[in-house]
């Protein structure tokens, strides 16, 4: 059936998937539409840094700049795991609950042109390639479909159009370097942490960062202000707006709709995709296109998928996979205050990292791996405000004079780990809530399995072992995801495989029961990889999808 | 991972803290309003003037605290309960008192116990003071910090 439309493809969603395909299809001469739901942001004006009250001020929110969520079930608490409690010296327990909550900021993440690069601090990760084998090596989870060989290519790529810098050690994750910017300096916590982590058998190194250490396409040089989740005024943290977006852009191929929220997608009666419709400016819309890409990420994404399907049972969805198996992030975090230690508020956030216990099995017991990562600026230890409300307790003059002696000591370490699908965790569509437009809420459902809590046991007993081989006394802040649902990363909700029976996606992205609609987003994941970011390689697989999509 | 965004953190510190149901039937209506001396001289306790920064009261932080409070009205309901306790603990109102018997007020408010108004008014006071004395400008001198991240940053190196 011919569509009729001005654009070759249309992308729904503007982060690091839907940015890179529109990258790549643009300069294969297509013409791509973006549809984004939320809105744009002006790093010159939106971004909080040069202000006096910096520290109050986050990422900024903007109307829409958040999706429709809710959560069910998110697991109950066993006393027995008690010691994984979050808390800090200033608040004491921050969770007082029977069962497992959603964070402050729960699922975090921004709607937006740039989407959740926008607020990342710029970590640029390959998977480990045992990472991608995991029901073949460890009879759990799922196989990704491609090698990371196939992948590697992309990677190069992405890495070269970005503007990565760092300095890893040769291994199979990266048989060539050259193509990467000078390695940043390493802040002072992050020397300490390298240094205890050597004492106790880890390996850390430089971080890749996707972070300028030399100007490219006349985006400047970082300057070390640590505040990149706040927003990076200057250009120089690789988030997709002024990388693939302004070079898609400048190509005179892309278009981009922001506060477009595309409410279902339409089916032809040739059993393709027709089109798509939406609300824009609180209008209504509906958009014709010979190829539809989502890339809405792992919870918007089966969402829109669910959403479509008047019959109930969702589109692309003959596997009964779609929001199926996702996976979060497991994370922890401890943190102090280090005697001796000066200037810790100054640098590149997650500058130095270890991947010593990445590999999946790795773990002594657990399937699946983590990373190490040096956090004191990435958790927000870089200010007065951030020290006197969670790592100082106390009042009065001395405790004034204390806290000026303190600034700069603070030392975090973070662990970052991998969850296994399990059916008890998924996306749904909310029974009882819509929003403005009327589609039903994505519903995250996420319980945390015997496997993970042993995962995240290591993690913390690791993490605390850092701190303690440091010099830190007594740490003054834990957190983690045992009390607090609180991930950034989301996967698996419409994975990819060879079997359309087992699998929403092929290995290029494109659904198995609809031959022109693609996802390129993390929701393609099999599995998550041992705690990596996971924006560069979703990005890979999006020029991989591209490419194959034009052929 | 991400900073930690100080706002929704502190909004849901709260919301937390007022909304355990053992704490919420404390929160009854409470008889009278915040009395704003009462709190400006309880958080000139916490932060008082010092050679290098003023006290909390002559940079305004208690009409901060309380206009944050109309965005938690639980925590404003503690805020007039938590002053109208603090009146009741000498002769007079607490603006009033002598500064050691202030002091020796507030000191006892920290070691007590968190599920009743005194300890949670200290924990709950403590964090919204902190963090709007702190965000002024008049607040940090004598740290190691320029007066927003940008746009100068932190070249290295540091030592």
């Amino acid at each position: 059936m011919a569509v009729e439309s001005p654009y070759d493809a249309v992308i729904v969603g503007s982060g690091a998937g839907g940015a890179a395909a529109a990258w790549r299809l643009c300069t294969h001469g297509l013409n791509v539409l973006i549809l984004e739901a939320g809105p744009r942001f002006d790093p010159a004006t939106d971004y909080p840094l040069t202000n006096p009250d910096w520290e109050r001020r986050p990422f900024p929110a903007k109307p829409g700049s958040t999706g429709a969520v809710s959560y069910g079930d998110l697991g109950v608490l066993e006393e027995a795991d008690a010691n994984l409690a979050s808390w800090n010296t200033a608040r004491g327990k921050h969770v007082n609950s029977a069962v497992r909550v959603p964070s402050a900021a729960g699922y975090s993440h921004v709607q937006g042109v740039g989407g959740s690069t926008l607020h990342y601090v710029g970590e640029a990760h390959r998977l480990h390639p045992n990472a991608m084998r995991l029901r073949t090596e460890h009879g759990a989870g799922a196989d990704w479909p491609l090698s990371f060989s196939d992948l590697e290519p992309f990677y190069v790529a992405c890495e070269t159009e970005i503007g990565v810098a760092g300095a890893p050690a040769a291994g199979p994750r990266w048989p060539a370097v050259d193509h990467l910017q000078p390695a940043h300096p390493l802040s002072t916590s992050a020397r300490v942490l390298r240094d205890a982590g050597a004492r106790l058998g880890m390996v850390w190194e430089t971080n890749t960062r996707a972070a300028l250490s030399v100007s490219k396409d006349d985006r400047p040089i970082c300057n070390y202000c640590g505040n990149c989740a706040r927003g990076c005024p200057l250009g120089d943290k690789g988030s997709v707006d002024v990388t693939f977006l302004r070079k898609a852009e400048a190509t005179g191929r892309l278009t981009i709709h922001s506060g477009a929220q595309v409410t279902r997608v339409i089916m032809g009666p040739d059993g393709r995709v027709r089109a798509v419709s939406g609300v824009r400016d609180g209008a209504g819309f509906e958009q014709e296109t010979p190829i539809l890409i989502l890339a809405g990420g792992a919870v918007q994404t089966p969402r829109l998928l669910l959403a479509s399907d008047t019959k109930g049972g969702g589109l692309a969805n003959s596997s009964g996979q779609v929001g199926r198996n996702f996976m979060e992030t497991l994370t922890w975090t401890s943190a102090g205050l280090l005697p001796g230690l000066s200037s810790s508020h100054k640098g590149l956030p997650a500058d130095a990292v270890s991947w010593t216990f990445n590999a999946p099995g790795a773990v002594d017991g657990v399937v699946g791996g983590c990373r190490f990562t040096a956090s004191t600026l990435e958790t927000g230890l870089m200010g007065p405000v951030a020290y006197a409300s969670r790592v100082m307790d106390g009042y009065g003059a001395a405790f004034k004079a204390q806290l000026r002696r303190a600034m700069g000591s603070a030392i975090a370490v973070s662990a970052t780990g991998e969850t296994i699908p399990d059916e008890r965790s998924f996306v749904a569509l909310d029974p009882d809530r819509v929003d403005a437009a009327g589609v039903p809420f994505a519903q995250i459902n996420s319980v945390l399995t015997d496997n993970s809590l042993a995962l995240l046991r290591f993690m913390a007993g690791q993490c605390r072992a850092l701190l303690a081989e440091a010099g830190v006394p007594e740490p003054g802040e834990e957190t983690g995801v045992w009390d607090s649902f609180n991930a950034t990363h989301v996967f698996g909700t419409c994975r990819m495989g060879t079997e359309p029976a087992q699998a929403v996606v092929d290995a290029h992205g494109r659904a198995h029961d609809i031959d022109n609609l693609f996802v390129a987003d993390a929701s393609v994941f099999p599995s998550s990889g041992g705690g990596e970011a996971p924006s560069l390689t979703i990005q890979a697989l999006a020029l991989r999808m591209a490419d194959r999509l034009v052929q | 991972m991400l900073s930690i965004s100080r706002r929704r953190v502190l909004l849901n510190a709260l919301a937390t803290s007022l909304s355990a149901p053992a704490f919420a039937q404390q929160l009854v209506a409470p008889p009278v309003g915040i009395d704003a001396q009462t709190l400006a001289a309880y958080l000139d306790v916490l932060l008082p003037a010092d050679d290098l920064s003023p006290a909390a009261s002559a940079l305004g932080i208690e009409a901060d605290v309380i206009d944050f409070a109309g965005q938690v009205p639980q925590f404003g309901q503690l805020l007039a309960l938590g002053t109208a306790w603090l009146n009741t603990t000498g002769q007079g109102p607490f603006h009033s008192l002598s500064t050691g018997d202030q002091g020796r007020v507030v000191a006892w408010m920290q070691a007590a116990d968190r599920s009743f108004i005194p300890g949670r008014f200290f924990l709950l006071v403590r964090l919204t003071g902190m963090e709007f004395y702190y965000s002024h400008p008049d607040a940090n001198a004598g740290f190691d910090l320029n007066p927003a991240p940008q746009p100068a940053g932190y070249p290295p190196p540091w030592q």
